[in-house]
């Protein structure tokens, strides 16, 4: 284990005076496998104090494998690592910190009891905790990253429970941090103001940062140099000045991606095949209204905790506390069970796909067969159920969307998280359902994957659905919609009738910066 | 020269992995229960041991009574009876997540309503008795599962210290039952007055078993198809692995966990029945005697599996005959016969799990 | 039969003196499990372990004669019990609850053979004298309050105190965070480096060593042992610690409540003098367990499903 020479603060001196030529963490050849699976060959890498490192890559190129190397958790089969010059040991340094996507904070204790685990000894009463809160207080103070000590994590916002995990990090002595897709769940403003502290703790307090992001803006914004890992191997090293954004996807995935391109409507038609009046959950969404046509795909931006999932229960009939009325084709739905809302023509892709989607512990067989079991040809007279009906039906769609399984009956839970979505939009699409609701459906999906799932939503466009997209991702929105109206507390604050849209405008609005409607 | 020489043997090809895997998993079927089994058998035994006794012996006289004669394999098979239904039961709650320990209470319900009904109605034969009481019995059973059920499924309590309390509180009842309104006023012990002939279930000409098997064996199938081919099966797969997905999918969670409930409660409360006017003929305390974990044993030995469930009630059966007859005749507490079937229940999900990690 | 005998003003002390009694074997076993669940282990094998704790701390009286010593082998009893729960739970990640069900009858079996095993199966039943009562000096002479709760035999005291040195470790240590750390977010705990397992694994012993030595209070208070002599009471310490909303102070008065409905039904047993009632006896020994049922409902309907650990009952497997 490394002893940091000071003590658990970072020292204030300028970044300069701290790096030495060795100094920084240096990866040298390193290569891990698992069994037959190569996940690392040869990757050397060299992160200095006081600069930001971008790493791109998609899932599956290696980068948390890397991660956990650098953070302990994994020894790598060949290669070395240094951190300032001393060797990195078994279990990792006190000089590098991980904060991780999804926070490593315990909800029900405060920020002061959460710095306190794991690194406290003995007696921890009201006097240490007071102790501890000063500490805290004056650290944030210090870096410019605010924060209530006492205050108990549930209550903190996403953004306030990330300045949290730096903090931490940092007060633990951290030289360098791997942030690991920090700005997943910011509002645009807020991504912002993270990437410039971000900057900020590099350039002025001299902390080697490690910034690993698929937003390639976020790259060009924050970082000084930008690696690309794929296919266990680093393909590109580059300073952020020299490149582009289309270069960075290309080396991601290994050919030209069109993900810039904006994929509209040929003929963009009117009409109201989904419409939704004065929707309202409370405390949740405000007099929702919107309409989607036939062939048209509207898309709700907005960052997520906006009222986006209660939009998405409403649609799937699952809010029960919901007014105003819903319409399918000008007729009015009833929204209060889940099968109404089907047997009306409504496809939804749920946001969290293994929790309302798949059931990971079951076949693939009964993962497709849950939304229908109850109607022919699955099921039979007197409550009976056609097993091979069942085994035809998985077939066919495994088929139709080339779903990577050896069997119909393999787990949902072994499938990659683009092929689990396929079979999730195998399933809703095979009931060729008049609106389609889809909510997030490219979270945590890698490039390729997310191409799968916007083709297969343009074509579905292009038959006549009317296609509701709930998002957060402005490449996806600008990419497919036709309309975008923009969901900020719970109530619709912008609408944008035609593309190609204006991201600023539109992260503004996301933001509830109210703008003159573009 | 070649000729008379053998050409060098060629290595078999590996198997596909698809037999592999499906070796594999016979490998589990079966092979899970064997070592379950030996390893009880063995634990077994340095117990016997410890008890001062011959496990050669003690063993034989085990089998014998399990096995030995057509009395033995009589009581075998009645023994099975109640084990089966009850075991059933428990797969069929668990199936939808719902853990109950009830068995003893549904069970205990199930007796003291055949008692009631054959004890002051007059029915007079068999014909009308058995489906009588087969429904009654089955309802009581089906009123104490369902309360657990319900608890569950609506206020979210927990259906094991439910369950558990509600077997106390039948099993005062049945306390109070043969104490005051059935009570036997010649009886030494408190206990019922005998069932009347015409109430008693007809035996298998030539033996002594009861024609209550039949159901056990009846049921066994019926629940296989329930499960394997119905909506109910299906819906209760689902909610039992994922609450959200059912719910998601317009599938009542609540009701699928309740009618579970209702069902595994009905098929203990006719285990009750079938035992009362089988084999007991009288209600009494010894009526109930921690049936229901021994139901948890073979379910979980028979993989919660219909088919295997018998194999299992099998077994559990004659390790309890086998335990009381060791206990009579050898000076040997039959208490060890629960710590094998303990000791086979552990292994059982060690080694599943060992075999999960391996994969 | 006369009510007052029950309820009268001179016998109400006696019958919260009896209560606390029978209620501390309760509070004890609840008090850890409490613990345990906190850290997102759910022993479900406490009736098991008590009563190997039982028959433990039976022997261990019947041949020294020292209440003390049957506490501590009736602890070590179901800490060894704890262990079987804990390698298959914790280092194995099976299942919680089949293996706690599982424990349990390994337990009333085992209890049961090493009972017969010592003594035999003739003859009358061998009985133990319970440790006496020793009133404190001062605190006894309290009206009222002095004699319930201060007049207690040393196992009562030890046993209160262990309560409430179980909640200070648990909201006061850093100890303590851990444990409730373990049992909200595991993956939060094992990433700043607690060792989720090593955690549950003491959380777990503990509660099989009070479990046991709860065993031994029922022993004490009672003086023989027979098949389910715990009488379902440590399925009913699991209940308490819902009432309890896992917070072992709580422990205490949720398993009072219990203690005060035990000894209320046994003094109407005994005021009755076996006589017919109007109201069947059975009724009152139905009693505790209907109350408890009925607390279990209101508090998780009320409080509980809010509160209970996040993480209770799922198994943890470390990234590492």
């Amino acid at each position: 284990m490394v002893t940091p020479a000071s003590t658990s603060r970072i020292t204030t001196a300028p970044a300069a005076e701290l790096s030495g030529a060795d100094d920084g963490v240096v990866m040298q050849g390193i290569a891990r496998s698992f069994g037959d699976n190569i996940v690392l060959r040869d990757v050397s890498l060299h992160i200095r104090p006081g600069e930001v490192y971008a790493l791109l890559g998609e899932n599956g190129a290696g980068k948390s494998t890397l991660m956990r190397i650098l953070t302990g958790l994994l020894p790598p089969d060949a290669g070395t690592i240094t951190v300032d010059d001393l060797t990195l040991d078994a279990g990792g340094s006190d000089r590098i910190a991980m904060v991780h996507q999804h926070f490593m904070l315990v909800p029900s204790m405060t920020v002061a009891e959460n710095f306190l685990l794991g690194r406290s000894r003995g007696v921890v009463g009201r006097g240490r905790l007071r102790r501890t809160c000063d500490e805290i207080s004056a650290l944030a103070a210090e870096t410019g990253l605010a924060c209530d000590p006492s205050a108990r994590v549930d209550t903190l916002s996403v953004g306030e429970q990330q300045r949290v995990e730096i903090l931490r990090a940092l007060h633990l002595g951290a030289r360098y941090l791997l942030l690991d897709e920090p700005t997943a769940n910011l509002a645009p403003a807020e991504v912002h103001s993270l990437l410039a502290q971000i900057r900020d703790l590099a350039v002025e307090r001299g902390v080697g940062i490690v910034l690993i992001t698929h937003h390639l803006e976020e790259v060009l914004e924050a970082a000084d140099r930008v690696g690309v890992l794929r296919g266990g191997r680093l393909v590109a090293e580059k300073p952020v000045a020299e490149v582009t954004t289309a270069e960075l996807a290309r080396d991601m995935v290994g050919r030209d991606v069109g993900l810039g391109i904006r994929r509209a409507a040929a003929e963009p038609s009117g009409g109201r095949m989904l419409e939704l009046v004065g929707v309202s959950v409370p405390g949740k969404l405000d007099e929702v209204t919107l309409r989607v046509g036939a062939g048209q795909l509207v898309a709700v931006a907005g960052v997520e905790g906006n009222g986006q999932s209660s939009l998405e229960d409403v649609l799937s009939g699952l809010a029960a506390d919901a007014s105003g009325a819903v319409r399918i084709a000008d007729r009015e739905v009833d929204i209060s069970s889940p099968r109404f809302l089907r047997d009306a023509g409504v496809g939804i892709v749920p946001s969290d796909r293994y929790t309302r989607g798949l059931v990971k512990s079951l076949g693939i067989d009964t993962n497709l067969a849950v939304d229908s079991y109850t109607t022919p040809p699955l099921a039979r007279r007197g409550g009976r159920l056609s097993r091979s009906a069942i085994r035809e039906r998985a077939e066919r769609i495994i088929a139709a969307l080339s779903v990577k399984a050896s069997s119909p009956r393999t787990l949902a839970g072994t499938l990659s998280g683009g092929h689990a979505q396929r079979v999730v939009l195998g399933r809703v699409l095979d009931g060729a359902p008049a609106v389609l609701v889809v909510a997030q459906p490219t979270r945590g999906l890698d490039v390729g994957a997310t191409e799968f799932v916007w083709d297969t939503l343009v074509e579905h466009r292009a038959r006549g659905a009317a296609i509701l997209l709930i998002s957060s991702d402005l490449d996806e929105i600008c990419s497919l919609a036709d309309r975008v109206v923009v969901l900020y507390r719970g109530r619709i604050v912008a609408e944008f009738d035609e593309g190609p849209f204006d991201r600023e405008a539109l992260g503004s609005a996301m933001g509830g910066f109210q703008e003159v409607a573009a | 020269m070649s000729t008379g020489m053998l050409s060098p043997p060629v290595a078999a090809p590996p198997p596909d992995p698809a037999t592999r895997s499906r070796l594999r998993s016979l490998l589990t079927t079966v092979g899970i229960p064997f070592l379950a089994v030996a390893v009880g058998l063995a634990v077994g035994a340095v117990l016997i041991v410890l008890a001062g006794g011959n496990p050669g012996e003690a063993y034989a006289t085990m089998l014998n009574a399990a096995l030995g004669g057509d009395t033995q394999l009589g009581r075998l098979l009645t023994g099975m009876t109640p084990l089966v239904l009850i075991g059933l039961g428990y797969a069929i709650a668990y199936r939808t997540g719902f853990i109950t320990i009830g068995a003893q209470g549904h069970y205990d319900v199930g007796a003291i309503t055949a008692a009631a009904v054959v004890l002051s109605l007059p029915l007079g034969t068999s014909w009308v008795a058995i489906p009588v009481v087969a429904v009654t019995a089955a309802v009581a059973g089906a009123c104490v599962g369902g309360i657990a059920g319900v608890l569950k499924a609506r206020l979210g309590v927990n259906e094991i210290i439910s369950s558990l309390m509600l077997n106390y509180l039948v099993f005062y009842a049945l306390a109070w039952t043969v104490r005051k309104p059935l009570a036997n006023p010649n009886g030494f012990t408190p206990e019922s007055e005998r069932i009347p002939d015409w109430a008693a279930l007809a035996t298998i000409p030539g033996t002594r078993i009861h024609i209550g098997v039949f159901v056990a064996v009846a049921a066994v199938p019926l629940v296989w198809w329930l499960m394997r081919s119905t909506r109910f099966g299906f819906s209760s797969q689902i909610v039992g692995e994922s609450p959200s997905v059912a719910a998601a999918n317009g599938i009542s969670v609540a009701r699928t966990i309740v009618t579970s409930a209702l069902i595994s409660g009905a098929l203990g409360g006719i285990a009750g029945a079938i035992m009362l006017l089988g084999s007991e003929f009288r209600l009494s305390l010894a009526v109930s005697s921690g049936i229901g974990f021994t139901a948890i044993v073979v379910a979980l030995l028979g993989r919660r599996n219909p088919f295997g469930i018998v194999l299992a009630a099998a077994l559990v059966s004659g390790l309890t005959l086998g335990s009381q007859a060791v206990q009579r005749t050898q000076e040997i507490p039959a208490s060890i016969g629960t710590v094998v079937q303990a000791v086979m229940i552990l292994t059982v999900l060690l080694a599943n799990r060992i075999v999960e990690r391996a994969r | 039969m006369n009510w007052s005998d029950v309820l009268g003003a001179g016998a109400l002390v006696p019958l919260l003196t009896a209560a606390l009694r029978l209620a501390v074997p309760i509070i004890l076993a609840a008090a850890g499990a409490c613990l345990a669940e906190r850290s997102g282990l759910m022993n479900l094998g406490i009736e098991g372990q008590m009563m190997v704790g039982a028959i433990t701390a039976f022997v261990t009286v019947y041949y020294t004669g020292n209440p003390l010593f049957g506490a501590v082998t009736g602890a070590v009893a179901g800490l060894l019990t704890a262990a079987i729960v804990g390698y298959l739970t914790i280092t194995m990640a099976v299942d919680q609850i089949i293996t706690g069900i599982s424990v349990v009858i390994l337990g009333t079996g085992l209890a049961s053979f090493l009972y017969l095993q010592v003594f035999g199966m003739t003859g009358t039943p061998p009985r133990i004298q319970g440790s006496t009562p020793v009133d404190l000096p001062v605190l006894s002479d309290i009206p009222a309050i002095g004699q319930i709760v201060f007049s207690q035999s040393p196992l009562v005291y030890a046993a209160l105190l262990l309560v409430v040195a179980l909640w200070w470790v648990l909201s006061r240590t850093a100890f303590g965070l851990s444990v409730r750390a373990a049992g909200e977010s595991p993956e939060a705990a094992d990433s700043v480096g607690v060792s989720v397992p090593r955690t549950r694994w003491i959380t777990l012993l503990i509660s099989g060593a009070t479990a046991g030595m709860a065993g031994a209070l029922v022993i004490d208070g009672l003086g023989f042992f027979q098949d389910g002599i715990t009488g379902g009471r440590g399925w009913i310490a699991l209940g308490v610690v819902i009432l309890a909303r896992w917070n072992p102070l709580g422990a205490i008065a949720g398993g009072f409540m219990f203690g005060l409905v035990d000894a209320f039904q046994l003094r109407v047993q005994a005021a009755s003098g076996g006589q017919a009632t109007s109201v069947p006896y059975e009724l009152f020994q139905a009693m505790p367990y209907a109350v408890t049922l009925v607390a279990v409902v209101v508090t998780t309907v009320g409080f509980a499903r809010n509160n209970a650990p996040k993480a209770l009952g799922v198994p943890f497997v470390p990234a590492r």
